[in-house]
């Protein structure tokens, strides 16, 4: 009955609602990496699991400043006298409200995991299980959050002190963006979260600690009376420091392979990662006319593999075309391609000018002349008469290079235009620069 | 302590319900004074506002009288466990244990605090649970509580749209949803209009089985409705004693409009001048 008016009355429903609007607002307001990648938000089980909790990042501070808003509500009501005379303890009397606080917060965080879900289900192919310790996770953080938030409120009850938390969160984000303090927090690094990893066990049970004895102490300072329940309050998350700082700032890499993902599947030549088997109808047909429109080159590609580009990639032999899905060949996010031809040029160009992983020294000239004749090999490939790029809108004031390259290789003899592709592949499977040079 | 014994009815008529009625209630009591002071002395800040205060109070209305700064609200503070004693013994109910004596307790504080958000009926619902009514008896008890105040009209309005007077009661109602043994109002009349004093002179003359103690600085509620007067000045007790011996005290010469007025301006002159 208490239950239910302080689910009514309190913050509570703000609480919930606003998570849910203010995550959708961000999901669908802005065009964020949580619709790109491996593991889009609302395609990948991982994705779904570890993005909300990358968005933790905008709304972990509103979390505690709703929580310091609602625990300041006894001094602003002026009650505290008159709720200290009756015979409930005040842990007792803290339950209702902590508990509407936490039932509106759940409730919040699992419309954003249906509403995901339901999308995910109809898209994913592979479930990591380990999605469940990232979403634990998340409920511990959110509850601990919301009991400090409310402990905070009533430690310091100044109407100052529910800005101030939020705005102190915030900055320790922004500060610990890249470092392992980051991980103190609910909040992912974005640049993370692909569908190949996991978050590290090591780190998920560090953080259930770190949580746990946040939210324990939030509870206390909540029922704290006197200073000196104050300072036993205190106590959890000096343990859970002392647990779980020694661990968490000797991470290396907060996610690890997941080697369940990365398994291949294939249909004979054409093979993609369990976490893309729905992909494999895609890429069958458009995979196949690649290998047919390669198949007189010497030392003929025979196969299209997916490729999870790790540190320390190469290419691979040429009798394998590499494929990469949702990512390229540096690990960045990329496109999906859905189109038979784009994926059929695609293809090609990976089996003439595989990409290599660039660490950025080369410089955008580089970068520019491997995409020219990438590009060129392609046309030649395919046989296209003019230029063959996906987008040339996307190619700006390089687009003219483009076309000067292409016609100057097309007034070359049938022979030599074949010699000097092969020529190229085989200085891109070495990973050499300047292949430009080697067709003009 | 064990539960209900017995069914009760209670006397509220049409609105009446079964009402669970626990051993203590009904047992009989086993102390001669729901409240006990001697030689008790409290602090309001640095200052001990009381000091010395001699007090035996049973069943009945007892007026607390006093000028401004006389330690009244202290006094009553101490009574309901918010002070502790600098000095001196306080014994509340026979000597029972801080959580006992909350459980029976009533009290409307001078600074009555609400929950502006919550209903007249969800805070008082909210206070008998705190007050450790068995859950299936609150809202039975918060419906009779707010019928006895005359808020049944406004029971499902939110505090904050309530006036003055109307949150007056309902701060009224929340302190007798338990049906205290021992119920401390500080100024409950304050905000109040004419007929809502009378009102509330009614109530506290039904309350015939309850140690009501009223602080106020309005004698003619005093002398309407209370079977007895304490009055307090500079932190001691100058006056104890029947309504009509307070009245008695007076004589033409001293200030009042009434012969309580008169009275009580006698003994707080007699006071100020020792």
């Amino acid at each position: 009955m208490i239950l239910r008016t302080e689910l009514r009355r309190s913050a509570a429903p703000v609480v919930g609602v606003g998570f849910v609007v203010v995550t959708f607002a961000l999901i669908y307001g802005l065009s964020g990496p949580w619709h790109k990648g491996t593991a889009p938000w609302n395609e990948q089980w991982t994705g779904l699991a570890q993005w909300p909790r990358s968005l933790m990042m905008f709304l972990w501070p509103l979390v505690l400043g709703a929580g310091a808003w609602q625990g300041l509500r006894d001094k602003r009501s002026h009650v505290t006298e008159l709720l200290g005379t009756t015979p409930r303890p005040s842990w007792r009397r803290a339950l209702p409200l902590v508990g509407a606080m936490l039932l509106a917060m759940f409730a919040g965080y699992l419309v954003v995991l249906v509403v995901g879900g339901v999308q995910v289900a109809a898209h994913a192919s592979y479930f990591p299980t380990a999605s469940f310790a990232v979403v634990g996770v998340m409920v511990l953080a959110l509850a601990g959050s919301v009991l400090l938030g409310v402990g905070l409120g009533r430690l310091v009850p100044s109407p100052l002190t529910p800005p101030v938390v939020a705005i102190l969160a915030l900055a320790v984000q922004i500060a610990a963006q890249n470092g392992w303090p980051l991980l103190l927090t609910p909040a992912f690094n974005g640049l993370d979260i692909t569908v190949f990893t996991t978050v590290a066990p090591a780190v998920s049970l560090s953080q259930t600690v770190w949580f746990l004895g946040i939210g324990a102490t939030g509870f206390g300072l909540v029922v704290a009376v006197r200073a000196r329940h104050r300072l036993v309050a205190l106590l959890p998350v000096a343990v859970a420091a002392g647990v779980t700082l020694p661990a968490l700032s000797g991470v290396d890499s907060v996610v690890v392979a997941d080697p369940g993902s990365r398994e291949l599947l294939c249909d004979k030549d054409v093979c993609v990662t369990r976490a893309h088997e729905s992909y494999l109808t895609t890429v069958r047909a458009p995979a196949r006319s690649a290998l047919t429109l390669l198949r007189n080159l010497p030392d003929a590609p025979t196969s299209v593999v997916e490729i999870v580009p790790d540190e320390g990639y190469r290419p691979p032999p040429a009798n394998v075309v590499p494929m990469f899905v949702g990512l390229d060949a540096s690990g960045y996010p990329d496109s999906f391609l859905t189109q038979p031809a784009d994926i059929e040029r695609e293809l090609v160009g990976n089996a003439v000018v595989p990409e290599c992983r660039r660490d950025g020294s080369d410089g955008w000239e580089a970068y520019v002349g491997n995409a020219v004749a990438r590009a060129v090999a392609v046309g030649w490939a395919t046989g296209a008469a003019g230029p063959v790029v996906d987008d040339p809108s996307s190619w700006g004031d390089e687009y003219d290079r483009f076309e000067r390259a292409w016609a100057a290789f097309t007034t070359l003899p049938a022979n030599e235009q074949r010699d000097r592709v092969i020529a190229l592949r085989a200085a891109a499977h070495d990973c050499q620069h300047n292949l430009l040079s080697i067709l003009a | 302590m064990t539960k209900a014994m017995t069914t009760a009815m209670t006397n509220k008529g049409d609105n009446s319900m079964p009402r669970v009625v626990t051993d203590a209630e009904v047992a009989p009591a086993t102390y001669p004074f729901e409240i006990e002071a001697t030689g008790l002395r409290v602090r309001a800040g640095r200052r001990m506002a009381v000091d010395g205060v001699d007090l035996a109070l049973t069943t009945g209305v007892h007026g607390l009288l006093g000028p401004n700064g006389a330690g009244k609200t202290t006094l009553i503070r101490a009574l309901a466990t918010v002070l502790r004693p600098a000095g001196g013994e306080l014994e509340l109910l026979g000597g029972a244990g801080t959580r006992e004596i909350r459980r029976r307790l009533g009290y409307l504080p001078q600074e009555f605090g609400f929950y502006r958000r919550f209903t007249v009926r969800e805070f008082v619902e909210y206070m008998a649970w705190l007050k450790e009514l068995p859950t299936a008896d609150v809202p039975g008890a918060a419906q009779r509580a707010i019928e006895r105040i005359g808020l049944a009209d406004r029971a499902d309005d939110k505090l904050k749209t309530l006036s003055g007077g109307m949150v007056r009661r309902a701060g009224i109602a929340q302190a007798i949803v338990n049906d205290p043994a021992v119920l401390l109002l500080d100024e409950p009349t304050a905000g109040l209009d004419p007929a809502q004093r009378m009102q509330f002179r009614e109530l506290l003359r039904g309350m015939t089985d309850t140690c009501v103690v009223v602080s106020t600085h309005l004698v003619e509620d005093v002398a309407a409705a209370c079977t007895d007067v304490v009055l307090l000045d500079a932190g001691r007790v100058v006056f104890q004693g029947a309504a009509r011996e307070l009245a008695a005290a007076g004589t033409d010469a001293d200030a009042g409009d009434s012969p309580m007025e008169r009275g009580y301006s006698a003994i707080v002159a007699m006071g100020g001048a020792r």
